[in-house]
C-alpha cells in the first residue's frame, strides 16, 4: 500500500481515538467538579495541562473559567486539542483515503465532524454538556466498530489501528497525569477526603470502572489504580494492553525490526513502574517519561513507512 | 402535483426519447410510460425523493469551485431512463469503434510518417499551429497503434432523429462512474421495473476498463501494476477517481507517490518502492512531467517522459493524444475514416465551418445569428456562443474573436438537441439530453451499452454540463 495513504489512516486513527479522548475528559472533569466540595476551578485550568495546550489556551481565552475552557476544547476552531479540530483533521484524512475504506466509514466521519459543529456551542451549558460527550464517544465507537468488523485486518487496518493504540496510550497517560495532579500534594485539601472518589473519576473516565472492580478486590485506591492503567495485559485503555496491540500490528507490517525494538524497550519501561513508590515521589515524572516513549514510537513508525528517505529500489519486496 | 398525462404532454419541435408525436409512446417506451401513469403523481415524486437520499447515503458527489471554496454538491439526477433500442445502439456502437481506430492511426501518423499531410488530406498547419502537438511524443509508438485507450464521445439527437457526433473527448473524459451509479440508483428506485424489460447491462466496465489498461503492460511475465493518477481531492471528478480505483483494485495515486528512478516509475508504499507498469491519468499532458513540460506542476512526476519514451511504463491516454480533441481536427476525421480505413463513416458528424478557411470564414461571419460558435480547444461548454440567443454586442465581440484568431475557431448550425420527459420542479417537461458513451482501445475495443445521458435541468436550456447545472439519467439499451 502507498505510504501516503498508510501514514493518512494512521491519523484518521489518532484524530478518531483523540476526540473520544477528549470528550471523556472533559466529561469526568465535569462529573469530578460535582463531587468534590471547595476551590474547584482549579480542575479546569489543570484539564488544558493534561491536554498541553495552557499557553495556547491564554493567548486566546484569557481566564481559565469553565465556561472559557469548555468552549475552547470542545469548539476553538484553531486549536490543536479542540473537538472540532481533531474532527476536521480526521474528516481530511478520510476524505483523501476514502477508497480503502468502507464506503460508511467516511459518511460517519462526516456526520461527526457537522453535528459537533453544530452541537457544540450548544453543549456549553451544563444541562446539555454530558448528553452531547455521551453522544459523541458513542459515534466514536460505531466508527472504530465498523471499522474492526468491516475492513479486512491487513496494511490498511493495522496503520488505523497504530493511530488509535498510540493515541489511547497517551491519553490513558494524560488522564493518569490528572490524579496525579492532586496525590502528588499540590492540593492535599482536596485529595485527603476524596481520594477514593478522585480515583473513582479517572477510571470512569476510561470506561474502566467495573473492569477495574472485577479485577481488584480492594477499596479503589491510588496505587491499584496506577497499577491496573498502566500494567493491566487485557483492559483495552490500559498502557500495557495498548503497546500490546502495537506490537501485533508492527508485527504484521513489512521492515518491522527496529520499530518492534523501540516498543519493546518502551513495554520494559512499563512493566518496571512501581506504582505504590511512584505515587509518593515521581509519578508526574515518570509518565512524562512514558509520553517520550511513546513519542519515540511515533518517530519509528514515521521514519520507517512514511518518509521516502528511508525507502530505497534495493528495498522493493514486491 | 405532477400530471402524468402523455397525451397532452408538450410538443417542442424536437425528438422526444419516449414519447412520440400525439402521446403516443415510442416502441420501446410503452411499458415505461404505462407504468409511471400507473404510479401517479404523488408516487413519483416519493421515488424522487427515494433517489436523493440515495444519492447521499452513497456518497455520490461532484466538486464545484465557488466562491473562492470547492463544495462537494450531491450529483443531480432524474429518475426517469432514457430508452434506446439494442437494433439502433449496435449501429452506433460500430460507428463508435470505427470512430476510435481512425482517430488513433491519425495520431501514430501525425507524430510519425505524417502521410496524411502529404496526401493533402489536411493542411499540415492546423496541426503546428495549434497548440496541442507535442514534439516531445514523436516517433512514438504505444502498443496495439492506440494512443487513446479511453475516448468519451458527445453524441447528440437532431430533429430528424439522428444520432450526430458532437465532438470525441479524448484526453481524460469524465462521467462514467456516475453511469455505472445512474444504474444502481433506478435498481432500487424501479425495481420492479427494471424486471420487465430487458436491458444491457452495464457494470462490466470496471473490468473491461482494466483488461484495456493491463493490455498495455509493458511488462508480460508478471501481473501489472496499475495505478490512477489523480490530482487529489480538489479536482471535480475526484469522485470518479476514486471510484474507479476502487473497482478496479487499483491504487489511486498522486503524482507525489511515484518517483522514476534508471527511467522506470515507481510507487511509494510502505513495503518501500514497487514498480508501476501502466498509469491511468487523469491529469492533462502539461502536468504530467514538470521536467518536460510545465515546471510550476506540482501534480506530475519528474522524468515520467523519459520512462514513457523507454517504453518503461504505458500512459493511458498516451501523451500527446490531444493533438486529436480539438473541434478542427473533429472536422477531418470522416475524411480519416476514408483515408486510414478504406471505410465509410457509420456515424456522421455535424456540418462544421472552420474559420481558418477564408470563404468558410465570410460564411460564419456573414450568419453569426444562425450558429453556434465554439472555440476549436475548450471543453465543459466554456467560451461558446449560440447565435440565436446571442445579442448585438456579444456577436460583435466573437466576430472580433474570429478575426483575431480564426484558427481557434469552428461553427455548426443550431441543433434542435432531443428531449426526454424529466421532472422539474413539480411539472414532468420535455428537457434537452446528449449521451457521452465511452469507448476503450487497447489490445481489443468495447463500447458502454448506453453511456451517460446529460440533461439540462433549467427550462428549455440547452446546457447539459453538470457544471452549469445539468443533471443526468440512466439509459436503457433495450432489446427491440
Amino acid at each position: 500500500m502507498l505510504s501516503r495513504v498508510a501514514e493518512r489512516l494512521y491519523w484518521l486513527g489518532r484524530y478518531v481515538e483523540r476526540t473520544e479522548n477528549t470528550a471523556r475528559l472533559v466529561g469526568v472533569n465535569a462529573q469530578l467538579l460535582l463531587d468534590l466540595p471547595g476551590p474547584v476551578e482549579v480542575l479546569w485550568s489543570s484539564l488544558l495541562e493534561i491536554l498541553g495546550c495552557h499557553a495556547d489556551f491564554a493567548r486566546h481565552s484569557g481566564t481559565a473559567s469553565e465556561r472559557n475552557v469548555v468552549k475552547y476544547i470542545l469548539a476553538h476552531e484553531t486549536s490543536p486539542a479542540s473537538l472540532v479540530s481533531a474532527l476536521r483533521m480526521a474528516r481530511e484524512n478520510a476524505r483523501t483515503v476514502r477508497e480503502v475504506l468502507p464506503s460508511e466509514a467516511w459518511e460517519l466521519v462526516n456526520q461527526l465532524y457537522l453535528s459537533v459543529r453544530e452541537g457544540a456551542e450548544h453543549a456549553l451549558s451544563r444541562k446539555h454538556r454530558q448528553d452531547f460527550l455521551d453522544r459523541v464517544v458513542l459515534q466514536c465507537q460505531q466508527l472504530s466498530g465498523m471499522l474492526v468488523n468491516t475492513m479486512s485486518h491487513r496494511e490498511p487496518y493495522h496503520f488505523l489501528s497504530l493511530g488509535w493504540s498510540i493515541e489511547r496510550a497517551d491519553m490513558t497517560s494524560r488522564i493518569l497525569d490528572v490524579g496525579c495532579l492532586y496525590a502528588s500534594g499540590k492540593h492535599p485539601e482536596v485529595l485527603a477526603a476524596h481520594e477514593n472518589i478522585l480515583w473513582m473519576n479517572v477510571l470512569l473516565s476510561l470506561s474502566a470502572y467495573q473492569m477495574y472492580r472485577q479485577q481488584v478486590r480492594e477499596r479503589v485506591n491510588g496505587a491499584d489504580v496506577v497499577a491496573f492503567l498502566l500494567q493491566d495485559s487485557a483492559f483495552p485503555h490500559a498502557i500495557a494492553c495498548c503497546l500490546d496491540a502495537i506490537e501485533h500490528a508492527f508485527g504484521q507490517l513489512p521492515h518491522h525490526r527496529w520499530p518492534l525494538l523501540v516498543n519493546r524497550e518502551v513495554v520494559r519501561y512499563v512493566a518496571r513502574a512501581a506504582p505504590d513508590l511512584l505515587l509518593n515521589a515521581g509519578l508526574h515524572e515518570y509518565l512524562d517519561g512514558l509520553q517520550r516513549e511513546l513519542a519515540r514510537i511515533h518517530s519509528q513508525i514515521e521514519t520507517t513507512w512514511f518518509t521516502s528517505e528511508a525507502m530505497s529500489v534495493a528495498a522493493e519486496t514486491g | 402535483m405532477i400530471n402524468i398525462d402523455w397525451k397532452h404532454y408538450p410538443q417542442t419541435g424536437s425528438y422526444d426519447e419516449l414519447v412520440g408525436p400525439d402521446g403516443t409512446p415510442r416502441q420501446t417506451a410503452h411499458a415505461l410510460l404505462e407504468y409511471l401513469a400507473g404510479l401517479g403523481g404523488s408516487e413519483l415524486l416519493n421515488r424522487r425523493k427515494a433517489a436523493e437520499q440515495a444519492i447521499r447515503a452513497m456518497g455520490i458527489t461532484f466538486t464545484v469551485y465557488s466562491d473562492g471554496a470547492n463544495i462537494d454538491r450531491l450529483w443531480p439526477f432524474d429518475i426517469i431512463p432514457r430508452i434506446i433500442r439494442a437494433t439502433e445502439w449496435q449501429g452506433v456502437a460500430k460507428g463508435l469503434s470505427q470512430r476510435l481506430r481512425a482517430l488513433n492511426c491519425f495520431i501514430e501518423d501525425v507524430y510519425n510518417a505524417q502521410h496524411i499531410f502529404r496526401d493533402k488530406i489536411m493542411p499540415a498547419e492546423l496541426i503546428f499551429e495549434a497548440g496541442n502537438y507535442r514534439q516531445a511524443c514523436a516517433g512514438m509508438h504505444p502498443a496495439h497503434g492506440a494512443w487513446a485507450h479511453i475516448c468519451g464521445s458527445d453524441l447528440v439527437r437532431d430533429r430528424d432523429g439522428q444520432f450526430y457526433v458532437l465532438e470525441d473527448n479524448l484526453r481524460v473524459p469524465s462521467g462514467v462512474s456516475y453511469m455505472l451509479e445512474n444504474r444502481r440508483i433506478t435498481k432500487r428506485v424501479f425495481p420492479e421495473l427494471l424486471a420487465s424489460y430487458q436491458i444491457a447491462p452495464i457494470g462490466e466496465y470496471p473490468a473491461q476498463l482494466f483488461d484495456t489498461l493491463a493490455s498495455l503492460s509493458p511488462r508480460s511475465d508478471e501481473p501489472p501494476e496499475i495505478v490512477v493518477l489523480t490530482p487529489g481531492i480538489y479536482n471535480s471528478a475526484y469522485f470518479e477517481h476514486a471510484f474507479l480505483a476502487q473497482q478496479m483494485g487499483a491504487e489511486l495515486v498522486e503524482g507525489g507517490d511515484l518517483v522514476v528512478e534508471d527511467d522506470y516509475v515507481y510507487m511509494r508504499t510502505v513495503k518501500g518502492l514497487v514498480r508501476v507498469d501502466v498509469i491511468y491519468r487523469r491529469i492533462d499532458d502539461q502536468f504530467l512531467d514538470p521536467q518536460r513540460f510545465r515546471a510550476d506542476s506540482a501534480l506530475g512526476v519528474p522524468g515520467l517522459m523519459r520512462a514513457w519514451r523507454k517504453g518503461n511504463i504505458a500512459i493511458a491516454n498516451a501523451p500527446g493524444t490531444g493533438v486529436a480533441d480539438d473541434k478542427v481536427v473533429y472536422a477531418f476525421v470522416p475524411a480519416m475514416i476514408r483515408y486510414y480505413l478504406d471505410e465509410e463513416p457509420l456515424l456522421p458528424n455535424l456540418p462544421t465551418y472552420l474559420c481558418h478557411d477564408p470563404v468558410q470564414r465570410q460564411h460564419v461571419l456573414g450568419h453569426l445569428g444562425e450558429l453556434v460558435v465554439k472555440p476549436a480547444n475548450e471543453s465543459g461548454g466554456y467560451g461558446i456562443m449560440i447565435g440565436p440567443a446571442a445579442n448585438k454586442a456579444t456577436r460583435e465581440k466573437f466576430a472580433e474573436l474570429i478575426t483575431a484568431n480564426p484558427r481557434n475557431y469552428v461553427a455548426q448550425p443550431v441543433l434542435s438537441l432531443s428531449t426526454a420527459p424529466t421532472i422539474l420542479g413539480r411539472e414532468l417537461l420535455p428537457c434537452h439530453v446528449d449521451l457521452r458513451p465511452f469507448t476503450l482501445q487497447g489490445a481489443a475495443s468495447y463500447v458502454t451499452a448506453g453511456g451517460l445521458t446529460r440533461v439540462a435541468m433549467r427550462r428549455g436550456s440547452l446546457v447539459v454540463n453538470s457544471s452549469q447545472g445539468g443533471g443526468s439519467k440512466d439509459t436503457w439499451i433495450v432489446a427491440g
